[in-house]
């Protein structure tokens, strides 16, 4: 079933104080001496920027001259089909495909792709054409944050086939003093002094809601002044923006690992809005060609964005299922089974709530009872002796017997982070990724959901209830819902990731922030013959088998500071490299061992390593590394594995190892 | 490797020595003329006011609006006819200076966002001489001498505080008004102001929310100045320190707080987020221009150059007014946090004390003052984004020249709103800069400590809390401290501490390496 809801209402009535871009706060930037940009300049507003008046322009306005042939366009009308278009989202360092059409509304010209902000766009079928190039499309943005980007290509933009990032992207930036629009950041890594030319308009302008037409036109042979880098035009709406845009070479050079991306990148915060007729030339366009392609689009087009549309999926893989999918179930028609909380423990329900958005109340509701109850049957015919402790609604609201939480707020000691009760209802809830968290202290329930909305948004609702019952009362723990469809997904033992101060060093965050090669412990030395001893914790979202822990061997000794490579220590190579899940490569010699003891419990162990510690005794012997691991996970369950690595290693040379990791929080707490 | 300069060729065209600069000999250099400074009077072709009758040249980097240094330094050549200024707003101080420093293109003054990069190189030159002989510095706040700003808790002075802005609260009165409140006092204490936060956050379960408190500074680096009364521990900087060593535990109580009200919902989004998208519909919306935002932990520079500009308030509904950062006690003259760009002349200034005029005139002078208050009370000059130049990162003066204050003050609103800005400005006399600015090694602790571990994420999610990082966050800072202060200072340095301070500074870091 698919249910139409007016995603964009925010948008346009929850406005009404003018809510404009401006001021000058970066949010944490001035905090305890803690924060790298500690002294942003203060800005001004664009809007109080006195308008001057145009110097009459000393040349003739160009008359639009025909085009020639483009080496790719992209009409983005509906009826040319959506071949080559991949809707995208960054991942880990990665641009990662997502299950999505391509989304059409009018455009300047037929139709326009749509993207929500999300996710953007890869053109996967586009290469790069050479340095000498020009570079057209039209876009509508609802969104801008410094370096989020436009368009953004290079022939290795996350540097991963060359070692050093290469692209030019058309962004937001600061770089004045205030953001604007077209920014030009290009970045060539490997260049010698890794130049990064940024380039601004100063003209103080966003360009936010209105369609506008960019063109970069790209002549090689126009040097900038250091006689490298490239002068090129950039036009906005056809008008050539009279300073020259300092660029470095090679954006545009054809390569295996070209990107050619819209709307979003490896780092950045994604576009919200819409691109339409998007061409790529091999030549120098004219100020006349330039001009038919501006004048080829109606920028008085209504940017009229969809209307989302939330598909009520059912996962087949649900433990059990509340509601019904047209989501007009009433209230206490339904019910999961009831889970027991003990006293002491941690209990986390992953849940999908689909709501239909009409009431806050219109989302699933945490009942707690003092006895087990089944599936779809009314909890309160389970016995004679059956007794509800406390109701906790998804928005906030709850109640135990008598007492709600309107009348008796510090019962229930209820927050919650969101801010705007509308987009809640309306926007998040209707499709929403729930992880509740309950723990029980004696007669406290301590209660926190986490409802992540389509746009990643946590909406967090935090309770503190005070019940009735006694620590020996038994306590359990159902759903039901109202005017909603509620999966439940999963019911697991909560993990308490908590940073220890006495941590030697870390990794990641306790958020499991970590992406792969992006964080390392300082290097440590093993000679030959010897043993090292490594303790650490892992904490890991117990999702795959990877997201763990990783140590690397090399031939020298690096630093937390600086990522292993031979562009940061000369010299540089790794003998081998191995995960916690008993995987690992290495060098031309490389060979490795591995046995276990969880067999091919692989879910056993995953669960285990969500937190645990681990033993690593390494030992060097001649070329070959072993390294005998023992886990112990927070249910005292201990597990084993070997690995036994060969690789060009020999008992002469240097050897050093680190840590670094994916996907999880870890700190190395000693080496001995 | 430190990137020292030459700073020793001035040494010898220098007309007198040395020997009353404070320091002597960083390098070892038997002329003596590490730390750089001449004579307080002269150096070189002195007039009768001991300034050079040389034509000469000096440059002036900085972080200021452009077109204010302009005309400030037209200014200055006009009292000094012989000397030309040249200057630049620097993009990035570690890159531009060492830059300069293998080109040769070192300049004479210039300012800095933080300490550790100038200090660390021998950049900035022991301005003692200067400073003690200049009557005029008499005068200025009283932290400046009480707390050796600029000293880097030595005996020597290398650096003055050059742009001085206090933090500030701002209340939106309408929002006070709207949500049927009472405005504070202006002397409020800290617990005033959390109730007010919370007071002024409503939420009707419709629209959007009031939220109490917008921030640019996180209310942990207020507290950290505000935590206690001066006989429980005199602070003098950021992270409990009080001139000797770091306590960690008064930050830890404001960070704890800060952070409880941020996960309970009274803190409106920040800019460019999913959760200011979500609570206004906007991404790009400022909290500070919603209207539904009371308490405001902001730069002061934020009333000067957003809500300060003409038509600004009433555009968005807003009837913004000034606060003292409130201390925890009742104390009726406190410190306040503060933003102090620090500013020196470098080791390799080839004339010192005209430098040291120039610094003078661009940072606390009262020459320097009057004529940026001509300036900036003439709105139609305006910078290049077409800007009055007081809404254009206008600094506060730290001298207490009355007639500067006077006119100081004349650039603020003179209606109903003035009780609260006259009150506010008697209150920022005692400033203290933030830990980057005057405490050596601050940096280096941030990053090799704290923000690795990611100390205020962590805390701000609610994964661990601040009070599990106060012992040993303590003694990280004072490790860091203790080991800058040896190699600023130390004989491998600046060559200003006495074998006691050493000892003692070499004993924190012994303790720490056990």
């Amino acid at each position: 079933m698919k249910k139409k809801i007016l995603a964009l209402l925010l948008c346009t009535a929850m406005t009404a104080t003018a809510l404009t871009a401006c001021g000058n706060n970066d949010g944490d930037s001035g905090s305890s001496g803690t924060d790298q940009t500690l002294e942003s300049s203060p800005e001004s507003t664009p809007e109080a920027t006195p308008e001057t008046t145009p110097e009459p322009s000393k040349e003739e306005p160009a008359q639009a001259e025909e085009l020639p042939a483009p080496k790719y366009y992209y009409s983005f009308d509906k009826a040319d089909g959506t071949a080559g278009i991949t809707p995208a989202k960054k991942g880990d360092g990665t641009i990662d495909p997502v299950e999505k059409e391509v989304v059409f509304i009018p455009g300047v010209k037929g139709e326009a792709a749509y993207i929500d902000g999300t996710y953007g766009l890869k053109l996967s079928e586009v290469n790069g054409v050479g340095d000498t190039y020009s570079l057209s499309y039209w876009m509508y943005a609802n969104r801008n944050a410094n370096y989020m980007p436009t368009t953004q290509y290079g022939p290795d933009v996350h540097g991963d086939a060359t070692g050093g990032q290469h692209y030019l992207n058309i962004t937001w930036a600061d770089w004045s003093g205030t953001s604007e629009f077209p920014c030009v950041w290009s970045y060539d890594q490997n260049a010698e002094g890794s130049p990064w030319p940024n380039w601004y308009p100063e003209s103080g302008d966003t360009h936010l809601n209105q369609w506008i037409n960019i063109t970069l036109v790209v002549d090689p042979s126009q040097k900038a002044e250091d006689g490298n880098q490239i002068n090129a035009t950039i036009y906005v709406n056809g008008e050539a923006v009279e300073k020259p845009v300092n660029i470095i070479g090679g954006t545009m050079a054809p390569s295996d690992n070209f990107d050619f991306l819209l709307g979003v990148n490896y780092w950045d915060a994604m576009l919200k809005g819409a691109f339409d007729e998007l061409y790529i030339f091999d030549t120098v366009l004219t100020p006349g060609q330039v001009k038919t392609l501006y004048e080829a689009g109606d920028p008085s087009v209504k940017f009229d964005p969809p209307e989302r549309e939330v598909e009520v999926t059912v996962d087949e893989n649900a433990l059990e299922a509340i509601g019904n999918t047209d989501l007009n179930a009433g209230f206490w028609t339904d019910w999961t089974s009831a889970y027991e909380i003990p006293n002491g423990v941690t209990r986390v329900f992953k849940l999908n709530n689909f709501s239909s958005g009409l009431e806050t109340w219109h989302n699933y509701v945490m009942v707690f009872a003092n006895e087990a109850s089944e599936a779809h049957k009314d909890p309160n015919t389970a016995s004679d002796a059956h007794r509800e402790w406390a109701a906790i609604r998804a928005d906030a609201y709850g109640w135990m017997g008598e007492v709600n939480s309107n009348d008796q707020a510090d019962k229930f000691g209820f927050t919650w982070t969101w801010g705007n009760w509308d987009s809640w209802k309306t926007v998040s809830m209707v499709d929403a990724d729930v992880t509740v968290e309950v723990k029980r202290e004696d007669n406290i329930l301590n209660i926190t959901a986490h409802n992540v909305d389509y746009n990643g948004l946590d909406n967090m609702m935090i309770a503190k209830v005070e019940t009735d019952m006694t620590a020996d009362d038994p306590c359990y723990m159902f759903f039901t819902c109202e005017n909603s469809y509620v999966e439940l997904l999963s019911v697991e033992d909560g993990v308490d990731v908590k940073a220890d101060p006495a941590a030697k060093e870390t990794l990641g965050t306790t958020t499991f922030g970590l992406g792969w090669w992006q964080e390392f412990t300082n290097g440590y030395e093993l000679k030959e013959g010897e043993s090292k001893t490594v303790k650490l914790k892992n904490y890991s979202s117990g999702a795959e088998n990877y997201h763990n822990y990783v140590v690397a061997f090399t031939n020298t000794q690096t630093t937390s500071d600086k990522a292993p490579s031979a562009d940061n220590y000369e010299g540089y190579a790794e003998y081998a490299v191995v995960r916690a899940d008993i995987y690992g490569w290495g060098d031309a010699s490389y060979a490795a061992a591995f046995e276990n003891s969880w067999g091919d419990d692989w879910n056993a162990w995953k669960d285990a390593m969500r937190d645990v510690d681990v033993t690593m005794v390494i030992t060097r012997n001649g070329s070959e590394i072993v390294i005998d691991t023992t886990f112990v996970d927070r249910k005292g369950n201990e597990m084993t594995s070997k690995a036994t690595v060969t690789s060009t290693l020999t008992a002469d040379a240097p050897c050093y190892f680190f840590l670094t990791g994916e996907q999880a929080y870890i700190e190395l707490m000693s080496v001995e | 490797m430190k990137k020292k300069i030459l700073s020793l060729l001035l040494a010898g065209s220098m007309v007198l020595g040395l020997a009353a600069c404070g320091s002597n000999g960083g390098d070892g250099n038997a002329d003596g003329g590490n730390g750089g400074g001449g004579d307080a009077q002269s150096s070189g072709q002195g007039g009768a006011d001991g300034v050079t009758t040389e034509d000469i040249t000096l440059t002036f980097w900085h972080y200021e609006d452009p077109t204010t240094v302009t005309l400030l330094a037209e200014k200055f050549m006009d009292m000094y006819p012989n000397i030309t200024v040249e200057h630049r707003v620097i993009e990035d101080m570690s890159t531009d200076l060492s830059n300069a420093a293998a080109a040769g293109t070192f300049p004479d003054v210039f300012e800095g966002t933080d300490s550790d990069t100038a200090l660390a190189n021998m950049y900035w030159a022991d301005i003692s001489e200067y400073y003690n002989a200049d009557p005029e510095n008499k005068n200025l706040m009283p932290t400046i001498e009480e707390y050796g700003i600029g000293c880097f808790d030595t005996s020597a002075r290398f650096a003055m505080p050059m742009m001085y802005w206090p933090s500030a609260i701002f209340i939106d009165r309408n929002v006070i008004k709207t949500l049927n409140l009472e405005m504070p006092r202006t002397d409020w204490t800290w617990a005033e102001m959390i109730q007010l936060i919370k007071d002024a956050t409503r939420d009707e379960r419709t629209g959007m929310k009031y939220y109490g408190l917008g921030y640019y500074n996180r209310l942990d680096s207020l507290y950290g100045i505000a935590a206690c009364s001066p006989e429980e521990r005199a602070l003098k900087g950021e992270f409990g320190y009080d001139g000797t060593d770091f306590d960690l535990s008064y930050w830890a109580v404001g960070e704890q707080e800060f952070s409880d009200l941020k996960l309970a919902g009274y803190v409106a989004p920040q800019q460019d987020t999913a959760e200011m998208e979500a609570w206004s519909g906007n991404w790009s919306t400022w909290f500070g221009a919603t209207g539904r935002v009371a308490v405001f932990s902001e730069g002061f520079w934020t009333y000067q150059n957003l809500w300060g500009q003409e038509g600004y308030q009433e555009q968005y509904g807003l009837d913004i007014v000034p606060y003292v950062t409130p201390n925890v006690v009742d104390e009726k003259e406190h410190n306040v946090i503060a933003t102090m760009y620090m500013g020196g002349i470098s080791t390799s200034c080839k004339h010192p004390y005209e430098a040291y005029l120039l610094l003078k005139f661009m940072g606390w002078g009262i020459d320097g003052w009057k004529a940026r208050l001509e300036i900036y009370s003439d709105t139609s000059i305006t910078n290049d984004s077409g800007m009055p130049l007081k809404n254009a990162q206008m600094p506060m003066p730290i001298t207490l020249d009355e007639e500067v204050w006077e006119g100081y003050k004349a650039l603020f609103p003179q209606d109903d709103r003035k009780p609260y800005w006259d009150d506010y400005f008697a209150s920022v006399t005692r400033p203290v800069p933030y830990g980057w600015y005057n405490i050596a090694g601050y940096w280096n602790f941030c990053d090799q400590y704290f923000n690795k571990i990611g100390i205020h994420d962590l805390v701000d999610k609610g994964s661990a809390k601040a009070a599990d990082y106060v012992d040993e966050a303590t003694s990280q800072a004072n490790y860091h401290h203790a080991e800058a202060m040896i190699s600023y200072f130390g004989p491998g340095g600046y060559d200003v501490l006495s074998d006691e301070e050493l000892a003692q500074y070499q004993a924190v870091v012994d303790s720490f390496a056990q």
